[in-house]
C-alpha cells in the first residue's frame, strides 16, 4: 500500500528525471571546465528516452508482482563526437552549454517543486481532521 | 554523477583557468624582459590543459584496487597537464647600440595574450555560473523537505 | 502491501474505510462480536456492512495490514537512515535523493500513525456506544 502511495508513475518519473538532470548538470560543468582542453569532446546525458522506458516497464510490472523500492535510475554519459570541432579538436560551445545549463537547472527546479508539492500534499491529506 | 561532483568539476575548471590567467599575466609582465637566468630573453609560457578522467588520483586508485566500484564514474574536471615554454623565435628589434646590431625580445604578442586572457575569463565566468546553478539546484532540492 | 485496494490516499479520509477496518476480524474488536456487534454496528454505521467482501479482502485482517504497513515504514526509515549516513560520510549522492528518502519515510510513518489513530478512535467510539 505504502509503495503504491509513494511510488506513483509520475513520482518515479520525476525522481528519475532529477537524477538524470543532476548527471546532466555534472556533464555540462565538465564541458565548461574543459572548454580550453585540446581534443576534448563534449559530454551529454540523453536520459529522457531511457527514463520513459524504465517508468513504463516498471509500472507494467507493478500491477502484478510486488515492486521493490525505486531502483536508482542510472543515466549514462555519452560523448558528442558529431559536433563541429574547433581547430584544437575541442567541440565545446560555451554559449550552447550555458543555454543547456539554464535549461537543466530550470527543469530540475520544476521537478523539485513537484516532488515537494507531492509530499506536502500527502502530508496535508494524512493530517486532515 | 551528482551535483556535489559537478561543484568539484567546476572548481577544477576555475583553478585551471585561474592558473592560465596567472601565466598570461606573467607573460604580459615580461613582455620586455631581455635577460633571464638562462641568459636568453624571457620565453612565452603557455598552459596545457587535459581532461581528468578519474582513476589516476589516489582515492580512486585505492577504490579500484580494493575492488570497490563507485556508483558513478569518478571522472570529470580539468587539470593542468603542463606549463610549457613557447618554442617560437624571439623577436628581433634593431638596436644600433648593440654589438650585433639588434636586440632579442621575448616571443610574446601582447594582443594574443589579451585574447587568451579574454578566453580564460569567459571560461572562468562560465564555471562561476555553473557553480551558482549547482548551488541553486541544491537549495531547491532541500525545499523538498519544507512541505 | 497488497492488503487493501487503496487506490488513493484520500480514501483514508472516507468514513466507510474506517468502517471497513471495524468490520474486519481484528482481535481487539472481536470481543464486541460476543456482545452482539451485529446489532450495534449496523445501527450505528449502516453503510459499513454493506461493503461487499469487506471481511474477506485477500483474507487479511486489519492487524496483518497494519503489521505489513509497519514493516514498510520500517524499511523506508532504514533506507532514509542509510542515505543520510552515506551522505554524511561523503558518498557521492544528491541532496534530492536524500530529501526524497527522508520525506518518503516521514510520510509513510505519518500515514500509518494516522491510520492507527483513526482505528483507535473508531474502536473507542464503538466501545462507548450504549447498548
Amino acid at each position: 500500500m505504502l509503495d503504491r502511495l509513494l511510488n506513483t508513475g509520475t513520482f518515479q518519473a520525476a525522481q528519475g528525471a532529477l537524477d538524470g538532470l543532476s548527471a546532466r548538470h555534472a556533464a555540462i560543468a565538465d564541458n565548461l571546465a574543459n572548454v580550453n582542453t585540446p581534443g576534448y569532446k563534449r559530454k551529454e546525458v540523453p536520459f529522457e528516452d531511457t527514463l520513459a522506458r524504465a517508468v513504463k516497464d516498471q509500472t507494467s510490472q507493478c500491477t502484478g508482482a510486488a515492486s521493490g523500492p525505486v531502483r536508482p535510475f542510472t543515466p549514462c554519459v555519452t560523448r558528442d563526437t558529431d559536433s563541429q570541432a574547433r581547430a584544437d579538436g575541442n567541440n565545446v560551445d560555451i554559449e550552447a552549454e550555458m543555454v543547456r545549463l539554464a535549461d537543466t537547472s530550470l527543469r530540475y527546479e520544476t521537478l523539485t517543486q513537484y516532488v515537494g508539492g507531492f509530499f506536502s500534499g500527502l502530508k496535508a491529506v494524512i493530517n486532515a481532521k | 554523477m551528482s551535483i556535489a561532483r559537478s561543484l568539484q568539476i567546476s572548481a577544477s575548471g576555475l583553478t585551471a583557468e585561474r592558473l592560465r590567467m596567472d601565466v598570461i599575466s606573467n607573460n604580459i609582465a615580461n613582455v620586455n624582459t631581455t635577460q633571464t637566468a638562462a641568459g636568453t630573453p624571457y620565453r612565452r609560457q603557455h598552459v596545457i590543459f587535459a581532461a581528468s578522467e578519474g582513476g589516476s588520483d589516489f582515492p580512486s586508485a585505492l577504490r579500484s584496487a580494493a575492488g570497490m566500484r563507485s556508483s558513478e564514474p569518478n571522472g570529470g574536471g580539468v587539470r593542468v597537464a603542463s606549463v610549457e615554454a613557447d618554442k617560437g623565435d624571439f623577436k628581433r628589434v634593431k638596436d644600433p647600440d648593440s654589438p650585433t646590431g639588434y636586440t632579442l625580445l621575448p616571443n610574446i604578442e601582447p594582443v594574443m595574450e589579451m585574447v587568451d586572457l579574454i578566453t580564460a575569463t569567459r571560461a572562468y565566468d562560465a564555471g562561476v555560473t555553473a557553480i551558482g546553478a549547482a548551488k541553486q539546484m541544491q537549495q531547491k532540492a532541500l525545499e523538498i523537505g519544507r512541505g | 502491501m497488497n492488503g487493501l485496494p487503496i487506490d488513493s490516499f484520500t480514501n483514508l479520509l472516507v468514513d466507510p474505510l474506517v468502517e471497513r477496518f471495524i468490520t474486519m476480524p481484528v482481535d481487539a474488536i472481536a470481543p464486541i462480536g460476543a456482545r452482539g456487534a451485529q446489532q450495534i454496528i449496523p445501527n450505528e454505521m449502516g453503510a459499513g456492512l454493506s461493503i461487499p467482501g469487506a471481511e474477506t479482502q485477500d483474507g487479511k485482517s486489519f492487524g496483518q495490514f497494519l503489521t505489513n504497513a509497519l514493516g514498510d515504514v520500517n524499511a523506508l526509515q532504514h533506507n532514509a537512515g542509510d542515505m543520510v549516513q552515506k551522505f554524511a560520510t561523503g558518498a557521492p549522492m544528491d541532496v534530492h535523493q536524500v530529501m526524497i528518502a527522508i520525506e518518503q519515510a516521514g510520510t509513510a510513518l505519518a500515514l500509518t500513525t494516522q491510520v492507527r489513530n483513526k482505528l483507535v478512535d473508531a474502536y473507542q467510539e464503538v466501545m462507548h456506544t450504549q447498548v
